[in-house]
C-alpha cells in the first residue's frame, strides 16, 4: 500500500504539522501554564501519567499497564502500513528507577522536581527480512541492548528530552541520538493533548545496518548502497489522553514522519514519508 | 524406505518456480528444493528485469521460441496476476554508419523469430524521442518491457503452494541416484543433517549448479552433462534523474546484449551488464558467489555509455549489483541455445536437466514450463 504523500511532499508535510502546533498551542498557552503538567512524574509521557492525587496514597511502586494496537510501516521506510500489537508496562519505584516498554531500563541518577538524568538500558528490536518482500536476501537485524544516557526536563508547558545510546548486545551496533520538544496542556478536566517533535541522528554503523545494502545482498531490487551517518529521520505527533477515570484511560497519537537525508536516499526506502497512529486503553495503579 | 513424492523441482529460482506452478496446477505433488532462505536469490534476482521481445536469437532456437511464446504468456500474467510490469519498449541504437547495416540484421532475425512489429526510425527521430540519446539511427522495439521479477517469483511461488506444492528452503541438492522407478535426491539441510527423498520425476532447474548436480546423479552418463562457463555480470545506477524513457540497447556484442540502459518500476536508472568471464572452478557447490562490483570497472561503462549518451556526467554512476550467467558458451565461442535434456537425451525416465538458463530465462519462464510439462507427460 503506497503512502497517500510520498517524498516530494515531505516538506509541505512538516509544515503543515508544525504549523498546525503553532496555531492550536496559540490559544491555550495560558491554560498551559496553569496546567498539571509541569512535573516530570506526571508529564514523562500521556500513557505514564499518573495523577498527583493518586500518587500520595500509594507505596514506592508505580504501575501502568496498557494494551492497544499501532499502524506502523512494516519497517522504517517500508511503504506497507500494518498493524502491530501494541503492549507497555511501566513500572517506577520510589521516582529513582524504572522499568519501562517505552522508555527502558533506568535510573533518575539526577532528579529535581521540573528535570531528571541518568543512564538507562534500551532495547532495539530488530528488523526481520522475513517481515517484508522488499527485505528479501537482506539479513536480519538481531534484537539489540542499547546503553546510554538521557534527560529530561520542564519549562512550564514545555518538556524537552534527550538521549544517546550505543548497541552492544549483536544488533544494529550503532550509535544515537535524539532529541525532542513537546508542549502540553488540558483540553478540558479529563481530556490531555500534547504536541511534539523529535529527530534522531545515527552513526554510520547504524546507517550500514538499516539502510545500507552490501554488495553480497545487492539484486535488482535493491542496488548496493553505502549510507554515512546523519539524521535518520524528523517526525511530528499529537498525543491525546482521556481519563475515564483516576485510574482508567485512553490514549491515542497521530505521528507524521520524514526520513532524512541517506536515509531516505536508500533503495530501502519505499516512502521516506509516512503516518503512524496508535490507539491504547490503560490502567495505572 | 525413502519417502517419494511425485515431483521434486530443484531450484527455487524463476524457472524452477514456474515449472513447479506448472506440474502443481497439473495436479502432482511437487517439492521444491532450494538451498537459500528465500526464492530467486540467483541470477532470476539479478539482472535486467526486462521483458524481452526475442530479438536477436538463431531462427528456431529455443531461446527464439521460448522468449516470443513466453513474453506474450507473461504480459498476460502480469496483468491477471497483479505483476508489477510495463510496456515501455526499447530502442536498440547504432552509433556508426557500419552499425546501421547491423540494425538492419537484427531487424530480419526478429521477423524471423515472429517478431515483426520492430521498425527502423532516423537518428533525427530517435532523438526527438529521447533527446539525451546521440546515435546515427534506431529501431524501435514496442514490445520490449520491464517487470518486478521478485513480484512474479512469489506470484509463481503462491499459485503453486495453493496448489499443494511445498518450498524446502535451506536445503541443498547435493546428489542423486537413478532408481528403478523413479530417481533419489540427497539433500542436506543448513545444520548438515543428510536425508533422500524419492520422486517419479526430477526437474534439474538449479541454475549455475545444474551441471555441478547433475555430474553427482548415478545412473546418468556425465557425458551427456555439458560444460559450464561463467560470465559475471556488473551493473553500475545512476545518480539523479533519469534521462530516457524507453530502454536504451547498443548493438549487441558476442556474449550479451551490450551495456544498456534499463530502468526499473521505480524509475531507477541503470547501466549494464558487461561480460566477465570466471574460471569454471571459481563457483562451487559451498562457496558463495562473489557479487561485489568493484568500482574500477566503471570505467568501461562510461565508455561504452557514452557512445550513445554522451552527456553522462562524470562520478555519476555507482556500483549497483552483479548477476551470474550460467553459459554453455566458450569465452571466445559462438552463441549457444537452452539445453533442456529430457529422458530421448540421457535415457534416465523422468529426469529433466536444464543448463545454460541465462537471458532470455525470465522472459521465458512459462513458455519453458509448459515445454518441462510436456516432455514430463511424453
Amino acid at each position: 500500500m503506497r503512502s497517500f504523500f510520498d517524498g516530494k511532499r515531505r516538506c509541505p508535510l512538516l509544515a503543515v504539522l508544525i504549523a498546525s502546533m503553532i496555531v492550536l498551542s496559540l490559544p491555550m498557552t495560558q491554560a498551559g501554564a496553569e496546567s498539571r503538567y509541569n512535573d516530570w512524574e506526571v508529564w514523562t509521557s500521556a500513557a505514564n501519567a499518573v495523577l498527583p492525587a493518586k500518587r500520595g496514597k500509594l507505596g514506592p511502586f508505580r504501575m501502568n499497564i496498557a494494551a492497544g494496537a499501532a499502524a506502523t510501516p512494516e519497517y522504517l521506510g517500508s511503504d506497507t502500513i500494518a498493524s502491530k500489537p501494541l503492549p507497555l508496562l511501566d513500572v517506577n519505584y520510589a521516582g529513582t528507577l524504572f522499568l519501562s516498554t517505552q522508555q527502558g531500563v533506568g535510573w533518575n541518577m539526577w532528579r529535581k522536581r521540573t528535570s531528571r538524568a541518568g543512564p538507562r538500558i534500551t532495547f532495539d528490536f530488530g528488523r526481520n527480512a522475513a517481515d517484508a518482500p522488499s527485505l528479501a536476501g537482506l539479513p536480519d537485524i538481531e534484537l539489540g541492548t542499547e546503553i546510554g544516557l538521557f534527560f529530561e526536563s520542564f519549562v512550564a508547558s514545555w518538556r524537552f528530552k534527550g538521549d544517546i545510546r550505543k548497541e552492544i548486545g549483536g544488533g544494529h551496533g550503532g550509535f544515537l541520538i535524539n532529541g525532542e520538544a513537546a508542549w502540553g496542556s488540558r483540553w478540558s478536566k479529563n481530556a490531555s493533548l500534547i504536541l511534539g517533535m523529535r529527530t534522531t541522528f545515527m552513526d554510520d554503523t547504524y546507517a550500514e545496518s538499516y539502510f545500507g545494502v552490501a554488495a553480497a545482498n545487492s539484486t535488482a531490487g535493491h542496488a548496493t548502497y553505502t549510507p554515512t551517518g546523519g539524521f535518520r529521520d524528523v517526525n511530528a505527533y499529537v498525543q491525546l489522553v482521556y481519563d475515564f477515570t483516576q485510574a482508567i484511560y485512553v490514549a491515542t497519537e497521530l505521528r507524521g514522519t520524514t526520513l532524512m537525508e541517506q536515509a531516505a536516499d536508500s533503495p530501502l526506502a519505499e516512502s521516506d514519508a509516512f503516518f503512524t497512529g496508535s490507539v491504547m486503553v490503560g490502567y495505572r495503579f | 524406505m525413502i519417502d517419494r513424492v511425485d515431483s521434486i523441482v530443484v531450484g527455487a529460482g524463476v524457472v524452477g518456480l514456474a515449472i513447479a506452478r506448472q506440474l502443481a496446477l497439473a495436479g502432482d505433488e511437487v517439492i521444491v528444493i532450494e538451498a537459500a532462505d528465500i526464492i530467486g536469490s540467483g541470477s532470476s534476482s539479478r539482472n535486467s528485469e526486462v521483458i524481452h521481445a526475442g530479438i536477436y536469437y538463431a531462427q528456431d532456437s529455443l531461446k527464439a521460441r521460448f522468449c516470443v511464446s513466453g513474453k506474450a504468456k507473461l504480459y498476460e500474467y502480469c496483468a491477471t496476476h497483479g505483476v508489477g510490469h510495463r510496456n515501455c519498449g526499447k530502442l536498440i541504437v547504432a552509433t556508426s554508419i557500419e552499425e546501421l547495416e547491423i540494425l538492419d540484421g537484427i531487424k530480419a532475425k526478429a521477423a524471423a523469430n515472429g517478431v515483426d512489429d520492430l521498425y527502423k526510425i532516423s537518428a533525427g527521430k530517435a532523438m526527438a524521442l529521447e533527446p539525451a540519446l546521440s546515435c546515427t539511427g534506431a529501431l524501435v522495439s514496442p514490445s520490449t518491457g520491464i517487470i518486478d521479477s521478485h513480484g512474479l517469483m512469489l506470484a509463481y511461488q503462491g499459485e503453486a503452494e495453493d496448489h499443494g506444492a511445498v518450498i524446502a528452503f535451506n536445503s541443498r541438492a547435493i546428489g542423486g541416484r537413478v532408481l528403478s522407478d523413479g530417481i533419489a535426491v540427497r539433500v542436506t539441510d543448513n545444520t548438515g543433517t543428510e536425508m533422500e527423498l524419492a520422486c517419479t520425476r526430477l526437474i534439474n532447474a538449479a541454475g549455475l549448479y545444474a551441471q555441478p548436480l547433475a555430474r553427482t546423479i548415478e545412473g546418468l552418463d556425465p557425458a551427456t552433462v555439458p560444460a559450464l562457463y561463467y560470465c559475471k555480470g556488473n551493473y553500475f545506477s545512476l545518480a539523479g534523474r533519469q534521462p530516457f524513457s524507453r530502454l536504451i540497447y547498443p548493438v549487441p556484442a558476442s556474449a550479451s546484449l551490450g551495456v544498456h540502459l534499463t530502468v526499473d518500476l521505480a524509475g531507477q536508472a541503470r547501466f549494464g551488464p558487461d561480460q566477465q568471464w570466471l574460471d569454471d572452478e571459481v563457483v562451487d557447490l559451498y562457496e558463495p558467489i562473489d557479487y561485489v562490483v568493484a568500482p574500477s570497472r566503471g570505467v568501461v561503462f562510461y565508455e561504452a555509455v557514452r557512445r550513445y549518451y554522451p552527456a553522462l556526467p562524470d562520478n555519476s554512476l555507482q556500483p549497483a549489483y552483479s548477476g551470474m550467467r550460467a553459459k554453455l558458451q566458450r569465452p571466445a565461442g559462438g552463441v549457444e541455445d537452452f539445453l533442456i535434456q529430457g529422458p530421448d537425451s540421457h535415457g534416465v525416465t523422468g529426469l529433466i536437466n536444464l543448463y545454460g538458463i541465462e537471458s532470455p530465462g525470465l522472459t521465458s519462464s512459462l513458455a519453458i514450463a509448459e515445454y518441462v510439462g510436456k516432455l514430463l507427460s511424453e
